[in-house]
């Protein structure tokens, strides 16, 4: 254990002792640790085996930055160990190794395989012989990737929260900066939600020496009556949505205005080992120390182009680490660096490293001038190598919400130059990165949202100017930059993306091969493309790029910040498995029946109950009932109804007496059908109005545009949900009706297209002498909550003998016999009434004016050159739905769009669009079925009870 | 008889809620079989503000044309279209409702945003539907009937997993 003795910064519950596993072993931890820091403190210096040359990776950012402590946690992979909480019982293993992560065969490409990976080398290697290619394909399939899914639905167990969140303001990140805004927000009255990435708001505080003030800062926030969201990195912004991932749960907030206070990433350099463990950012390593109260090393070098490894190296001494030397780019001392003698610790300016080796993890680095030609070194013995290449701003997210940057020659980053109204930025973000400047620099944005709002008066508005008086004062200190690496000053690979094992000779021979403007390397080599988005390697990349073609900078700009901005599983994007669905009242009923359920369209329907062809017998021979409680239901209602009615429909509806129902169909203004069903009419100013299942939403659409439009006095109400639908058909329908009714349902008192109001079973219902099914039916009509009971007393009423339950398969075989189209079905965006064999649903010669009237018109003018009929396959097999019909000559003429086998007919039945010609009874049609040559006869008449005898009875 | 009369619920005839047979949940409970009401002409109020009358119901106008009742116990008013079986009603109630509603709605519930009475139309678990704030830490839920079960569900798994 390096375990350090406790810090008034650490984050761990010393108290308490708990363990999880790493690849079988039991590691200890305590409560407050992160699976990284707990793993580090118990010896371990590889965290991962980088993507293609499989080399050993450390530590290197302990903030969820870098790629190097990729795991998987309990199966899931990809989880970084340097922020996943340490938990009790948790299963964690290494990604990309085998047979073991100290033991990984494929290390070998990092001995042999440079020569035959460069960029793109599956492109250039993997061509040839082209036969080949699968093996290929599985080989490197096999390699390539971090980490395995589980490959079953079920093994997959993540499950994730989704939680809106509205708010004035939305602060992204929690340093000094974030925290300070929030405050300054909500002490204006805003409702403010504070997302940060650490496991505490504070930022650097935390480590740097300012924990009190962070606490303090925190508190004071949540006093004011901010939510501070921790673990919660902020995933992207869409169009003012930003999401939030903590533990399990996805957040998404939306604010009126987002403060982005992200802060900077500490950059890494370019040197031969630079990815080596022991090689850390002075920001990962003082975290360690502080907030883990874990040593990072006994003996370490510090190579920077900041005060940044000027504050590390005294704060790491302070520790207990051996500071042996500080290499300063820059060629000047600061007053930062006046310290290092008081600390006496060694430093050269003008100095940078240039290799790392060792083999497990760094044993030694050398040093040497800046820009030095001659070959002037120094080799130093140490285990832990300090970097710190300079703070690039977080841009990534602020430029999603609409920012800008442009690069910033002084400092050598690409900097927030422009932020969209409503979109604030401070503290190191918008280049208020010191400790002086940060606090100022959140509290102006805090209250310039806060003004934005309609909220900051004032004395905020003095305090603004204040501020703003303060910062434009300014109080930067200088950084170097780094010189892009050049391969002559050491031996080894040098790499610039460590995600994807992209090595600045890699950079070099992308240009070389065309690719020289930042995109295209990207998508060639693969830089900035890895699990750290850029973090690490995009600024690297583009010095590397201006090198390498003489382009300046600002000229070569910067890749596309895209979300997600930090790792989220795609489960987590996937939301919570629910898919609305529609129920009848009566599902229950359904399942207790052991009915088999299927959907259709957002409904879940009976389809049979078991014997979709015995239920459809029972119909004919005694009575079936049915659930029609999905059909679509409309009242339309006032003065203006029967008129509006007539403009919607091809046929006549005014003319319809109280009582009394009508088929219709509804075209489109092209003449096609759209939807079909039944009109009755209630009294003279009220028709009730049915639909299909699924065109119920369509046609509600469609009455309501046209109502808007036509400005006619009528109310439409959409009654679909609120009535439950049952029919009941066949020879016996009658009896069992009249055991539940008072009605007298006799043939002259209750005919063929009546509709009468009646209680049935006690319950208030409207009868319609319809059905779909070709026998006897009526369709009872009542309230939603009665359906059940009605559907339990007509079963009740017809005992199980007489009258059986049917479903929709039993109902589609029926209705096949009538030769009853199911639109959507049997016709399609070109049919008609007229060629669809419904010319009786059309009165061309009615004299108002309806939708689709002139296109019927021209069609009743030119007959098409197909039409739908009936057929009947005496061989026995039924086609398939979509089946070929062939013309004379063998070609394809038109498709079956329904078939089916009737045991009430004893015959195999359908419909088809076939060519006009053939569109007349006892015409040969010729049906092509997965190779099959099927022949059988057109009918253009139901095949069951042509003239309508039994329907009427 | 009523050309409409099909509509309504016959009191002496079994009625059932779409949604479970439980019935009430922690933090949650099925109100679908409370009176609905559609009104048609001037709305009772401004959009987006429900009026509570004095027998208890909510007169919500969901279009300016269009006014939806809720509850109640007076006769319903002449002209009225009884509608109780359109929507089904979840209420969400207790300290919780606004971030249990979070779970699955994307509405703005904030009570500064949508005080006692506010009424909103929008997705509610990905289905149309709308939401009223009968109090301050209530929330009546409306889906259409059919959904009712759907509704149930989806409350019942978010209040699981936030109650847990």
């Amino acid at each position: 254990m390096t375990r350090r003795e406790p810090q008034p910064a650490e984050l761990i519950d010393r108290a308490q002792t708990i363990s999880f596993s790493f690849d079988g072993d039991t590691v200890a931890a305590h409560p407050g640790d992160t699976i990284a820091s707990a793993l580090f403190a118990a010896g371990r210096r590889t965290f991962s085996r980088s993507f293609k040359y499989h080399r050993r990776r450390g530590l290197m950012c302990c903030s969820g930055q870098c790629p190097n402590c990729l795991v998987a946690v309990d199966g899931a992979p990809g989880i970084r160990a340097c922020t996943e909480p340490a938990r009790e019982g948790a299963r964690v293993e290494h990604l990309n190794a085998r047979p073991g992560l100290e033991h990984d065969a494929m290390a070998i490409t990092d001995k042999l395989g440079g020569p035959f990976t460069p960029p793109g080398f599956y492109y250039k290697t993997f061509i040839r012989p082209r036969k080949l290619w699968p093996l290929y394909e599985k080989v490197l399939r096999g390699a390539a990737g971090l980490g395995v899914l589980p490959e079953k639905q079920a093994e997959r167990t993540l499950r994730t929260e989704y939680r809106r969140r509205h708010a004035d303001v939305l602060v992204v990140g929690g340093g000094l900066a974030g925290l300070t805004a929030s405050i300054a927000a909500a002490g204006q009255g805003a409702d403010v939600v504070l997302v940060d990435d650490g496991p505490a708001p504070g930022g650097r505080l935390l480590w740097e020496g300012g924990h009190d003030q962070a606490r303090r800062l925190t508190a004071q926030a949540q006093a004011a009556g901010v939510e501070v969201l921790r673990n919660a990195p902020a995933l992207g912004h869409f169009d003012g949505l930003v999401p939030a991932w903590q533990d399990n749960t996805l957040h998404q907030i939306r604010a009126k205005h987002q403060i982005y206070a992200t802060g900077a990433i500490e950059q890494p350099l370019m040197f031969a080992g630079n990815d080596l463990p022991g090689v850390m950012l002075s920001g990962g390593a003082r975290r360690l120390a502080s907030l883990w109260s874990v040593l990072p090393g006994r003996r370490a070098v510090i190579a920077t182009s900041s005060d940044r490894g000027i504050r590390a190296a005294i704060a790491l001494q302070d520790a207990g680490v051996e500071i042996v030397l500080v290499a300063d780019m820059r060629s000047k001392p600061t007053a930062t660096c006046e310290r290092l003698r008081t600390h006496k610790i060694e430093a050269r300016f003008g100095w940078t490293v240039i290799a790392a080796e060792g083999r497990r993890q760094v044993s030694r680095v050398t040093l040497a001038p800046i820009g030095a030609a001659s070959s002037e070194h120094h080799d130093v013995d140490c285990d832990l190598l300090i970097v710190s290449g300079g703070d690039a701003p977080a841009t990534a997210l602020v430029t999603q919400a609409g920012g800008r940057t442009g690069y910033d020659k002084q400092f050598g980053v690409f900097a927030l130059t422009e932020t969209p109204p409503g979109v604030f930025a401070c503290g190191q973000l918008a280049g208020e990165g010191t400790y002086q400047h940060a606090g100022p620099s959140g509290e102006l944005a805090g209250l310039l949202a806060a003004e934005a709002l309609g909220l900051a008066g004032g004395r905020a508005g003095v305090r603004r100017r204040e501020l703003r008086a303060w910062l434009d004062e300014g109080d930067h200190v200088p950084q170097a930059i780094p010189a892009p690496w050049s391969p002559e000053r050491a031996r080894g690979r040098a790499f610039a993306c460590l995600c994807e094992d992209v090595t600045a000779k890699d950079i070099a021979q992308g240009i070389a091969e065309g690719y020289d403007s930042i995109e295209l390397c990207k998508r060639f080599t693969t830089v900035t493309m890895g699990p750290c988005q850029g973090r690490m390697c995009q600024l690297t990349a583009i010095r590397q790029m201006a090198a390498g073609t003489g382009q300046r900078l600002s000229d070569i700009g910067t890749t596309t910040a895209r979300p997600p901005w930090s790792t989220v599983p795609l489960a987590a994007l996937a939301g919570r498995s629910y898919e609305p669905t529609k129920r009848s009242p009566i599902h229950r009923r359904h399942l207790q029946l052991g009915a088999s359920i299927r959907w259709a369209g957002d409904w879940l329907r009976a389809y049979d109950y078991g014997d979709p062809e015995g239920e459809a017998l029972a119909v004919h021979a005694s009575a079936g009932l049915i659930d029609v409680s999905t059909l679509g239901k409309l009242l339309v209602r006032g003065p203006d109804a029967g008129a509006f009615l007539d403009r919607l429909y091809p046929n006549r509806v005014s003319s319809l007496n109280p009582g009394r129902v009508r088929y219709g169909v509804l075209t489109s203004d092209a003449g096609r059908i759209m939807d079909d069903g039944t009109v009755a009419r209630l009294d003279e100013t009220t028709f009730y109005v049915t639909t299909t299942s699924s065109g119920a939403g369509a046609v509600e659409q469609w009455f309501s545009w046209w109502l808007a439009d036509w400005q006619m006095d009528v109310e439409l109400t959409d009654v679909s949900q609120a009535l439950a639908a049952v029919n009941l058909a066949g020879p016996r329908a009658r009896d069992i009706l009249t055991r539940v009714t008072s009605l007298d349902c006799s043939p002259e008192a209750f005919g063929y297209l009546d509709a009468r109001q009646t209680a049935v079973a006690g319950v208030n219902a409207l009868l319609l002498r319809i059905g779909f099914t070709g026998e006897l039916g009526y369709e009872l009509h009542l309230p939603s909550a009665h359906g059940e009971h009605v559907w339990d007393a007509l079963l009740e009423a017809g005992g199980t003998e007489s009258l059986r339950p049917f479903g929709l398969e039993p109902q589609r075989i029926l209705r096949l016999q009538k030769q009853h189209i199911i639109v959507g079905q049997d016709t399609d965006s070109e049919s008609t009434p007229l060629n669809a064999g419904m010319p009786w649903a059309v009165k061309l010669d009615k004299p108002e004016a309806f939708i689709g009237r002139w296109a019927l018109e021209h069609a009743a003018a030119h007959p098409g050159a197909s039409a739908l009929v009936g057929f009947t396959l005496p061989d026995g097999v039924v086609p398939r739905e979509g089946a070929v019909v062939l013309d004379a000559a063998g070609d394809a003429a038109g498709q079956v769009t329904s078939a089916r086998r009737s045991r009430q007919l004893d015959q195999v039945i359908g419909m088809a669009w076939v060519p006009s010609a053939l569109a007349a009874d006892g015409e040969a049609i010729t049906v092509l079925d997965r190779g099959k040559r099927l022949t059988g006869a057109v009918l253009t008449t139901p095949f069951h009870d042509p003239d309508g005898t039994l329907v009427r009875s | 008889m009523n050309a409409l009369a099909f509509l309504s619920l016959t009191e002496s005839a079994p009625a059932h809620s779409p949604m479970p047979d439980a019935g009430t949940a922690a933090g949650f409970a099925d109100r679908s079989l409370i009176r609905k009401l559609e009104l048609h002409g001037q709305a009772a109020g401004p959009l987006g503000q429900a009026t509570h009358a004095d027998d208890g119901a909510w007169w919500c106008p969901v279009t300016p044309t269009r006014t939806l009742v809720l509850g109640g116990t007076t006769a319903a008013p002449a002209g009225a279209l009884d509608v109780t079986c359109t929507h089904a009603a979840l209420e969400l109630r207790g300290a919780h409702s606004d971030e249990l509603l979070a779970r699955f709605c994307a509405l703005d519930v904030r009570p500064a945003v949508m005080g006692v009475g506010a009424f909103r139309p929008g997705s509610v678990a990905r289905t149309p539907g709308y939401v009223l704030r009968t109090a301050a830490d209530t929330l009546l839920l409306l889906v259409g009937w059919a959904l009712g079960e759907y509704l149930w569900q989806v409350v019942a798994d978010a209040a699981e997993a936030l109650y847990a």
